[in-house]
C-alpha cells in the first residue's frame, strides 16, 4: 500500500522536525507549530501577533513589499496564524512554494520562500522594545472585527456557543481567536515579549512535505530556534452531572441543534478506533444512522452529522433544522443512538462505515497540508493514516456497542429564530 | 473509442481526450495518486429554465430550481437502494453539485476505481421519480434553502448578480425558492432529465491512477444506449451595461460586506477565448487590486479594508464578470476608490510598469501550476474549462503570449464605469 514516509528528527528539547517524502506534488510544503496552553491571553495574543507579523519585517518593510516578494516568487504562500487544538493554542507558520523545476527561468523558489518566512518570523519590525504600535492598533481592529464576525456563519457560531455552554469553566471553552477585551488591552511591548517567549521557549513541531531529505531540512532550522519546554496537556476527565439544556435565539431562518457527549477517549486511547467506528455508524458519515434516518427517511434536515474532538474526548451531534421540529429531531436522534446501544446494527452498516473511514484515511496522503495537520493533531499518539485504515477492519460490533453504552450525555443546545423557541 | 493525447511539457503532464460513439465527451487525466476523482456532468444548470429538444416544436418553461432538485432526486434508485451506500460499499465517497450552467455527479475513491466508475454512470443513467419521493425531498431541500437564507455572503453575491443582469437567468438563485420548488412534479423532472441527460450533452472526466482504455471499456458496458438528442436553449437579450447600480440588504452581522461586480461585455466563447480572457483579467485585477498594488496598501492602511479583500474573474459560457469583495465600515468609499483607481489607469494618468506586469505573470503561473497538485482540483479545472470551450493544457502557451498591451486593451474595453455595480450587506440595526 501507499504509505506516507515520515521521518522525525529531534532538533533539541521540545523541537522536532518531521519530514514526509513525496514527489507527486508540484509544490513543497512546510508548517511550523508552536504549542501553548489554551488561555484567553494566549489565544488573544497569538491571534494578534500572527497578524502583526504579516505587516512587515526587517527585510520586507511593508505589506506591499512582502506581497510583491511572494507574488514574484511564483505565488508563494507565507502565512502566520493561530488556532485551537484541544486545550492548546497553536501559533503556526506555513510556507507553500512551487518546485524549482517549474520556474519560468532558473530560480531557487523554495530557498527564497524560506528566506521570506524566516525573515518574517525572526526579524519583525520593532520600536522601543515592542512591535510598531501603529501596526498593533490596526491589527487589533482587524482581529476584533474578525472575532465579532464569527456570528456571520450561523452553524459555526452555534457550535461555539454550544461548546462554551458544555465546557463552561474549562479551558476548552476559550475562543481560539481570543476575546475582544484582552485584544484591546494588549500593549505593543507586552505583545512582543509574548511573541519572543513563544519562539524561544514553546514546544515546536516543524513538518516538511516534499522531495528534500530530513538532513537538508534540518540544516535550515537547526540554529534558528531556541529550546522548547513541556507540551501543554488537555484535561479529558470530567465529573458527570445532570444534562444541561441551553436554548438561545437570534434573528435567523434555520435552527441549529447540538447534542454533546463526553467520551473520555483521545487519539492515544487504546479504544480510539472503536470510538471512530461508533461515530461513523452514528453520524460521522452519509452511511451513518443520522443521515440515513433524520435526513433520508424523515426529511428533517439537509445537514446532520456527528463528530469527535479526540484531543478533548467529546462527541458532538448536529442538525440544521426547522426549530418547530427540534423535539422530534432530538427524539429521533436518541432512537438511533439506542439502536446502536442495543446492537441493532447490520453487518453492512459496519462494513460500509469501515470502508468509508479507510477511504478517508487513504485520501489524506494526497494533500500535503492536510497530511501535516493530521500528524500534528495526533502528535504523541504514533498514529499513521494507512495503519488506521488497516486497523479499523479489526473493530467488531461488540466494540461499537461498548462505546455507545460508555459515553455520557452532557449538553443539549438549540439556537432558534426569535419567537419560535419561547 | 479513440483518444487523442494532449501534452504540456511545461507542466510535465498529459491527458487523453475522446468522443464516445454515444456523443459523450471523455477526458482521462492520469495521475499517480491514491485518490481517484471522477465527474459525470451535464451541461445543464439553474439558468436553463427554457428549452426544447431537436425533436420538439415549442420551447417550454420549467420552475426555477428544478436542475438542483433533479440533482437531489437522481440519488434515488428504482430498487430502493441508496446511492450513497452503493458507493460506500466500494470504499468510495460520492457527491454532486449544481451551478448556473452545470450539474455534476462525482466521487473520490482510493480503491475499486472502475467499479465506482460503473456505479457513477449507472446511477446517473437511471432516473426514478414518483409523487411520494418528490414530496419527501421538499423538506430536505427547503432546509438547504433556509440554510442559504441565513448566509450573508450568499445574499451579497445574489444581490450583486441582480445588479448586473437584467434578463439573464443567472439572476435566479441556483436552488430556486421554497415557493418555486413546490411546483415541481415527477413529469417535469422526467422532461428535464430526458432533454439534458443525453450523452450528447454530457461529459465524463476521470483523474487518477487509471488506464484510459479501461475507462472506455466501462463506458461501453455501462452507458445505456439512447437516441441522440440535441438541446436548444431559450434566448434572452442582455444589455452590456448593468441593470442597477446599488443594492443593500440587512443581516445580523457585525461588519458590512461589499461586493463590486464588473459586467464584462466580452463573453465570446470560441476555442480558448474564455481561458485567454480569464488570464488577462486575472493579471489585470492583480495589478489593480492585488496584495502588491498601491490601492490595496492605501485602503488597508486607512483601515477601509482588511485581508479578506479579494478580486477575481468569473467566466461562464453565457456571462462573465469580475468580482471585488471584502468587508468594510464604509463600502461606498471603497467603491469610489476602486472606480477612481480604475479610471486613473484607463485614462493613462497612472501606468503599469513592465516589472509589475512580469510579476503578475509569474504569480498567475504559480497559481495555475499548483492546481496540478490534487486530482480533485485538476478534475474541477477541466470541467470549468470544458464548459467554456477551452483547453487547460494550452494555458502555459497562452499565458506566455499575453503582453502588457493586451492587459491595457482589456482595461479599456471591460472596465468602464457603466459596467460597475455595488452590493452591500449591512448589519441589522437594533
Amino acid at each position: 500500500m501507499k504509505k506516507s514516509k515520515i521521518t522525525t528528527v529531534k532538533l533539541c528539547d521540545g523541537r522536532s522536525l518531521h519530514t514526509i517524502y513525496d514527489d507527486k506534488y508540484k509544490t513543497e510544503y512546510l508548517s511550523i507549530f508552536f504549542s501553548l496552553p489554551l488561555t484567553v491571553e494566549n489565544a488573544s495574543y497569538s491571534s494578534l501577533a500572527a497578524r502583526v507579523l504579516q505587516r512587515g519585517s526587517e527585510g520586507f518593510s511593508s505589506m506591499k513589499e512582502l506581497s510583491q516578494a511572494l507574488d514574484d516568487n511564483y505565488s508563494t504562500t507565507v502565512g502566520a496564524g493561530a488556532f485551537k487544538c484541544g486545550e492548546r493554542e497553536i501559533f503556526s507558520f506555513n510556507l507553500v512554494t512551487l518546485k524549482d523545476r517549474y520556474a519560468l527561468s532558473d530560480e531557487k523558489i523554495f530557498d527564497r520562500g524560506v528566506e521570506i518566512l524566516t525573515d518574517l518570523m525572526l526579524r519583525p519590525l520593532t520600536c522601543d522594545g515592542g512591535f510598531i504600535s501603529e501596526y498593533v492598533d490596526g491589527e487589533k481592529q482587524n482581529l476584533i472585527d474578525s472575532i465579532n464576525a464569527q456570528i456571520n456563519n450561523k452553524a459555526a457560531y452555534s457550535r461555539r456557543r454550544f461548546i462554551s455552554a458544555m465546557c463552561e469553566c474549562e479551558p476548552f471553552s476559550v475562543n481560539g481567536e481570543g476575546d475582544v477585551e484582552t485584544v484591546k488591552n494588549a500593549s505593543p511591548v507586552e505583545l512582543y515579549d509574548f511573541y519572543k517567549k513563544v519562539i524561544m521557549t514553546s514546544p515546536c513541531d516543524i513538518y516538511y512535505v516534499g522531495e528534500k531529505l530530513a538532513e537538508e531540512v534540518t540544516e535550515i532550522f537547526k540554529d534558528i530556534l531556541g529550546e522548547g519546554g513541556e507540551y501543554p496537556a488537555t484535561t479529558v476527565e470530567y465529573s458527570p452531572r445532570d444534562v444541561k439544556r441551553v436554548n438561545e435565539t437570534m434573528d435567523i431562518a434555520q435552527g441549529h441543534l447540538w447534542i454533546g457527549f463526553r467520551t473520555g477517549i483521545t487519539y492515544s486511547s487504546e479504544n480510539y478506533l472503536d470510538a471512530v467506528l461508533f461515530n461513523m455508524v452514528l453520524g460521522g458519515d452519509v452511511t451513518g444512522k443520522m443521515f440515513m434516518n433524520l435526513r433520508e427517511k424523515m426529511s428533517l434536515c439537509y445537514t446532520c452529522h456527528s463528530s469527535m474532538d479526540s484531543n478533548k474526548g467529546i462527541l458532538m451531534a448536529y442538525a440544521g433544522i426547522d426549530p418547530s421540529n427540534a423535539e422530534i429531531c432530538e427524539k429521533a436522534f436518541f432512537e438511533q443512538l439506542d439502536k446502536i446501544k442495543n446492537g441493532d446494527l447490520t453487518d453492512v452498516e459496519i462494513s460500509d462505515a469501515k470502508k468509508s473511514f479507510a477511504n478517508r484515511m487513504r485520501e489524506i496522503v494526497d494533500n500535503p497540508s492536510l497530511l501535516a495537520t493530521w500528524y500534528f493533531m495526533r502528535r504523541g499518539s504514533d498514529r499513521d493514516p494507512e495503519r488506521d485504515a488497516e486497523d479499523i477492519e479489526k473493530i467488531t460490533r461488540e466494540d461499537i456497542v461498548k462505546i455507545a453504552n460508555s459515553i455520557t450525555l452532557d449538553t443539549v443546545y438549540l439556537l432558534a429564530g426569535k419567537g419560535e423557541n419561547e | 473509442m479513440n483518444f487523442n493525447t494532449v501534452t504540456s511539457d511545461r507542466l510535465a503532464e498529459k491527458y487523453f481526450r475522446g468522443k464516445h460513439k454515444s456523443g459523450l465527451d471523455v477526458i482521462v487525466i492520469p495521475k499517480k495518486q491514491a485518490t481517484l476523482y471522477a465527474l459525470f456532468a451535464t451541461r445543464y444548470g439553474s439558468v436553463d429554465n427554457r428549452f426544447k429538444t431537436s425533436l420538439e416544436k415549442d420551447f417550454h418553461d420549467v420552475p426555477e430550481g428544478i436542475a438542483h432538485f433533479l440533482e437531489h432526486k437522481l440519488f434515488e434508485n428504482s430498487n430502493g437502494e441508496d446511492t450513497f451506500l452503493r458507493f460506500s460499499k466500494l470504499g468510495a465517497s460520492c457527491n454532486a453539485f449544481t451551478s448556473n450552467d452545470v450539474t455534476a455527479y462525482l466521487f473520490t475513491a482510493t480503491e475499486n476505481y472502475y467499479e465506482s466508475l460503473e456505479e457513477l454512470i449507472s446511477f446517473v443513467s437511471d432516473p426514478y421519480f414518483t409523487k411520494e419521493t418528490v414530496e419527501k425531498e421538499m423538506g430536505i431541500i427547503e432546509q438547504e434553502l433556509r440554510m442559504y437564507e441565513d448566509n450573508p455572503h450568499r445574499a451579497l453575491y445574489e444581490n450583486m448578480l441582480l445588479c448586473l443582469y437584467e434578463n439573464h437567468p443567472v439572476r435566479i438563485p441556483v436552488g430556486g425558492t421554497p415557493e418555486t420548488i413546490r411546483k415541481i412534479t415527477p413529469e417535469l423532472l422526467y422532461d428535464c432529465y430526458n432533454t439534458f441527460y443525453n450523452p450528447c450533452n454530457m461529459m465524463l472526466i476521470v483523474c487518477g491512477d487509471v488506464d484510459e482504455n479501461e475507462v472506455a471499456r466501462v463506458i461501453d458496458t455501462t452507458l445505456p444506449k439512447k437516441e441522440k438528442v440535441y438541446v436548444e436553449k431559450g434566448e434572452y437579450s442582455e444589455k452590456a451595461e448593468v441593470c442597477e447600480k446599488y443594492r443593500e440588504k440587512h443581516f445580523p452581522i457585525s461588519l458590512p460586506l461589499f461586493c463590486v461586480g464588473v459586467k464584462d461585455p466580452d463573453i465570446s466563447c470560441g476555442k480558448n477565448d474564455a481561458l485567454r480572457r480569464e488570464l488577462e483579467h486575472t493579471i489585470l485585477l492583480e495589478l489593480l487590486f492585488g496584495g502588491g498594488s498601491s490601492l490595496f496598501e492605501e485602503l488597508y492602511l486607512e483601515g477601509l479594508i482588511n485581508q479578506k479583500f479579494d478580486a477575481s474573474y468569473q467566466v461562464s459560457a453565457t456571462f462573465s464578470h469580475s468580482v471585488i469583495s471584502g468587508e468594510s465600515r464604509e463600502p461606498k468609499r471603497v467603491y469610489e476608490r476602486i472606480l477612481e483607481e480604475t479610471e486613473a489607469y484607463r485614462s493613462g494618468k497612472k501606468v503599469f510598469g513592465e516589472k509589475d506586469f512580469a510579476r503578475a505573470v509569474r504569480q498567475t503561473w504559480g497559481m495555475c501550476a499548483q492546481v496540478w497538485n490534487s486530482t480533485t482540483d485538476i478534475g474541477d479545472a477541466f470541467l470549468d474549462y470544458e464548459l467554456v470551450n477551452s483547453e487547460l493544457c494550452d494555458l502555459p502557451e497562452i499565458l506566455s503570449s499575453i503582453t502588457l498591451e493586451d492587459i491595457k486593451a482589456r482595461l479599456d474595453t471591460s472596465y468602464r464605469e457603466e459596467y460597475f455595480a455595488l452590493a452591500v450587506v449591512s448589519p441589522t440595526e437594533e
